[in-house]
């Protein structure tokens, strides 16, 4: 996995995020602009659409997916299987952003192979720092040190 | 109670009897016999004395003859005068004597003839003399004289030799006499002696006879006199005691055995000679001795039953009266065992048929039947309720096999076949399953169950059927039941979901923007804007935790699995963590100590108690340090307060007291109900859940929790929870 260094001038941070709802997408879309972080932002308004721009042949895969669980078409959860399941994606890293808070989700998709969990939050400061949180991990360094303590992000 | 029991005679003995009389009899005999033999003695010495004396009688008679002549020749010869007187005396001796003689030979054979020619020749030689006496007187002796004195002669000649004759027939009677009486003086001791050595024998025989009598009543009265003391029986006589009037009014103890002592703890010989009712004054309980004096006075045999009290033990007598002689004999039998043992018996009896109406009554409510089955055989028992299962009339028809096959349902006759006891083999199973179409139609399930018994050597085969039809018909609505709760349950988790996610995902929108709006916008409100943002903020809050606890109450899920030991005092560290700006805003304090380790699920116990404290804190009453206190003790699930089911033996209880406001006793129990708030909103924020959410974990721990309060003062919380 290619070591991800934050707040450098050189490497902008690519990242996805697939969610069917609107106003969570702005959310997300204002929060990441309020962050003093070079990022690029794409977002899919279900897992199917994320899982074709991801197999399309010549992609320039993201360093991260923000996934949400619960979407039509294609949820999250057959979202992260599918990647995990695939050999030219394993160097993308994976946050659950979903508002359940529901243990077996939790348990599931960190057996699946996500790399943190995260609540979507019911404050907007909140969600900015949450993310602010998740871009800055040392994604190398978590990934060995991961285990269901960790997983759930807390702020 | 009068038993038909024959008055015994003592044995009639007829030959002793017969004896004594023969005995008497024959000395009776000998006595006469001996009697006769000295009168017959003493009549032959009589005779011979007789024949004696007829000798002496006619010797005497005819020297008088002589005299007489020779008188007459010399007063002849002298002339004397004194003739006349001799002669006369000499008539009159002479026929005196012959008269004597006469006598003496009155009924003796012979004499007769000789005494009448011997009278008739003294007649002649009476005149022939008083005329030779008269010619002497008147003239000297002449021819006449001569002639006189010749005839005298002659006559006298004839008697003499009349004399000699009657001797020599004297002498033979005499001398027969002799003979008879020889014999008889050698007979007459002869029979003396037989007749006392023969009565001497008589005699001897009956002492001998009696001596063997006597030993023989002598042993027999000594095996009498063992059998009376060594019985186990007690064997007394009495005799009876008379008023003035002679009437029976008591007995007196004649005679005791030892079983007195044994069964009555009274010593035989203090018994002897005193009157009963002294002795043994239970008699006069019952009336015992009137229905003795009874006995006696109408010779009657009784016995009857009476329990006594001995050394404080109650025993049970059979007594048995008969009147015997001159008293009444009386034999007492301890039949306590047996009494008791009649009396247990007829209380096992008494338990059988209660036990065997329960049976009875058991197999109908039930809907058992049962069959008996001879093996290898088609002969067959069936209970009433089989008929009454099939919906058939006990006895309605005859019981076969193939009769009940008729009932079965087509398509369990193999099922069948198979329970049919004589065609099992070993191996075989013994429960069966099959259905039958009853006399009216109905279908009902059967379960058989067969077994083999062995009841005094005989094999049986005990078939027990059980109609189940109600079972079958419970377990399918069970089923029918069972899914529609996985149905609903199903439902009730996506209302979870809902709840969970559908309706939590608007109301974090609406705090989103409202966070939003708050951080970029609020500025440019006016006051009251900035007041009402304040307010929508807070009820958004409000709402947001009634979802949590609401959620929270929902999920406290049934499943067990999860349990595990659980150490309170770590669930209370917990607590004291999560809660720890509250507790020390409040400046309150929570004391715990000794609390147990319970089976249960850690974060529903951290819930609990969470919940608990949080409570109090929130209703702490301002004007004391709040103080939230933790006590645990062991006590016996019975000891628990409430009406209701307390499966386990002991439980922990646990008691969470504060000094907070406290609330209304009445309100205890309303206290635990969802959405239930005792206090006005403001200044105490709740949802009305929490309490609800406690009593939940609790159940589902299997306990109980219970709230007492004291308004003012605090509230009190008792948690009980099994070991």
């Amino acid at each position: 996995m290619k070591m991800l260094i934050p707040n450098t001038g050189e490497h902008v941070l690519r990242i996805a995020l697939a969610d069917d709802d609107r106003d969570d997408r702005q959310f997300f879309k204002e929060a990441i602009e309020e962050l003093s972080i070079r990022t690029t932002l794409q977002m899919f308004l279900d897992g199917q659409k994320l899982m074709d721009y991801l197999n399309t042949p010549g992609v320039h895969l993201p360093d991260l997916i923000f996934l949400d669980l619960n979407m039509p078409v294609k949820n999250g959860m057959q979202c992260l299987k599918e990647i995990r399941a695939n050999r030219a994606f394993n160097q993308i890293s994976i946050a659950i952003y979903s508002t359940s808070s529901s243990e077996l989700d939790i348990e599931d998709t960190f057996v699946n192979g996500a790399n943190i969990y995260l609540n979507k939050p019911n404050n907007f400061a909140k969600l900015r720092e949450s993310i602010s949180k998740v871009l800055q991990i040392n994604w190398q360094y978590h990934t060995s040190n991961l285990n269901r303590d960790n997983f759930l992000l807390r702020l | 109670m009068h038993t038909n029991i024959q008055t015994r005679r003592p044995d009639s003995r007829l030959p002793d009897k017969l004896a004594l009389i023969l005995a008497i009899a024959l000395l009776v005999l000998i006595t006469a016999i001996l009697y006769r033999q000295i009168k017959t003695l003493e009549k032959s010495s009589e005779l011979v004395s007789n024949s004696i004396m007829v000798d002496k009688e006619i010797n005497r008679l005819f020297s008088q003859f002589d005299l007489m002549e020779s008188g007459e020749f010399r007063a002849g010869i002298l002339k004397d005068s004194s003739l006349d007187r001799s002669f006369a005396e000499r008539k009159l001796e002479n026929d005196k004597s012959l008269e004597n003689l006469k006598a003496l030979t009155q009924g003796m054979p012979g004499f007769h003839g000789y005494l009448t020619a011997i009278t008739l020749l003294k007649d002649s030689l009476h005149t022939n003399l008083s005329d030779l006496e008269n010619e002497l007187t008147f003239s000297p002796l002449g021819a006449t004289t001569k002639e006189y004195i010749q005839r005298s002669t002659l006559i006298l000649a004839k008697l003499r030799n009349l004399k000699f004759q009657l001797l020599a027939h004297n002498e033979n009677l005499l001398r027969q006499r002799m003979a008879k009486y020889k014999k008889h003086t050698f007979l007459t001791p002869m029979t003396s002696v037989l007749l006392a050595l023969f009565s001497m024998g008589v005699f001897g025989i009956a002492y001998l006879v009696l001596r063997r009598q006597k030993n023989k009543i002598q042993s027999s009265e000594t095996l009498l006199a063992n059998i009376v003391q060594s019985t186990d029986n007690i064997m007394n006589y009495y005799e009876p005691i008379f008023d003035p009037h002679g009437k029976v009014v008591d007995f007196k103890v004649i005679f005791a055995n030892v079983c007195n002592r044994d069964y009555l703890d009274l010593e035989p010989a203090e018994l002897t000679g005193k009157p009963v009712s002294e002795v043994f004054p239970f008699l006069l309980e019952n009336n015992e001795l009137g229905r003795m004096i009874a006995c006696y006075n109408e010779n009657e045999t009784i016995d009857f039953d009476r329990q006594v009290t001995v050394k404080g033990e109650m025993v049970w007598f059979h007594t048995f009266i008969r009147p015997m002689e001159d008293g009444v004999l009386e034999v007492v039998r301890n039949n306590t065992r047996e009494f008791n043992d009649k009396e247990n018996l007829l209380k096992l009896n008494e338990k059988l048929e209660i036990q065997n109406f329960i049976l009875t009554e058991a197999k109908r409510m039930a809907s058992i039947g049962s069959f008996i089955s001879l093996p290898k055989k088609e002969e067959l028992q069936f209970s009433d309720n089989l008929y009454r299962i099939l919906d058939c009339k006990p006895g309605e028809f005859e019981p076969s096999y193939q009769a009940l096959r008729n009932f079965i349902h087509p398509d369990d006759l193999d099922e069948f076949e198979g329970s049919v006891p004589f065609k099992m083999s070993k191996g075989d199973k013994r429960d069966y399953y099959f259905r039958i179409n009853s006399k009216k139609g109905k279908l009902k399930h059967l379960r058989s169950k067969n077994r083999k018994i062995k009841i005094s050597g005989k094999t049986l085969f005990i078939g027990i059927i059980q109609d189940i039809s109600d079972r079958i018909q419970a377990e399918n609505n069970l089923r029918l039941k069972n899914l529609e709760l996985n149905r609903s349950n199903i439902e009730l988790d996506s209302f979870n979901r809902v709840a969970s996610h559908d309706l939590q995902e608007p109301l974090r929108k609406i705090q989103m923007f409202l966070s939003r709006i708050d951080e970029s916008e609020k500025a440019k409100l006016s006051n009251k804007g900035r007041e009402y943002m304040d307010r929508t903020n807070r009820i958004a809050a409000r709402m947001q935790s009634l979802i949590k606890n609401l959620l929270a109450y929902a999920q406290i899920g049934s499943k067990h699995d999860d349990f595990a030991s659980v150490d309170l005092a770590e669930v209370l560290n917990k607590v004291q963590e999560d809660y720890s700006e509250q507790i020390r805003e409040a400046g309150a304090k929570l004391l715990y100590q000794n609390l147990p380790t319970v089976q249960g699920v850690f974060f529903q116990l951290e819930q609990l108690f969470g919940n608990l404290v949080s409570n109090a804190l929130k209703y702490r009453n301002p004007e004391n340090v709040p103080e939230i206190v933790l006590k645990a003790e062991k006590i016996p699930g019975r000891h628990i307060p409430g009406d209701f089911i307390k499966p386990a033996n002991y439980y922990y209880k646990i008691v969470v007291s504060d000094n907070g406001i406290g609330f209304d006793d009445r309100q205890s129990q309303m206290i635990f109900e969802l959405f239930q708030r005792l206090k006005p909103m403001d200044g105490h924020p709740g949802t009305g859940i929490g309490l609800a959410i406690c009593k939940k974990i609790v159940e589902n721990h299997h306990g109980f929790i219970q709230a007492t309060g004291n308004l003012g003062k605090g509230s009190t919380f008792i948690i009980y929870l099994p070991l």
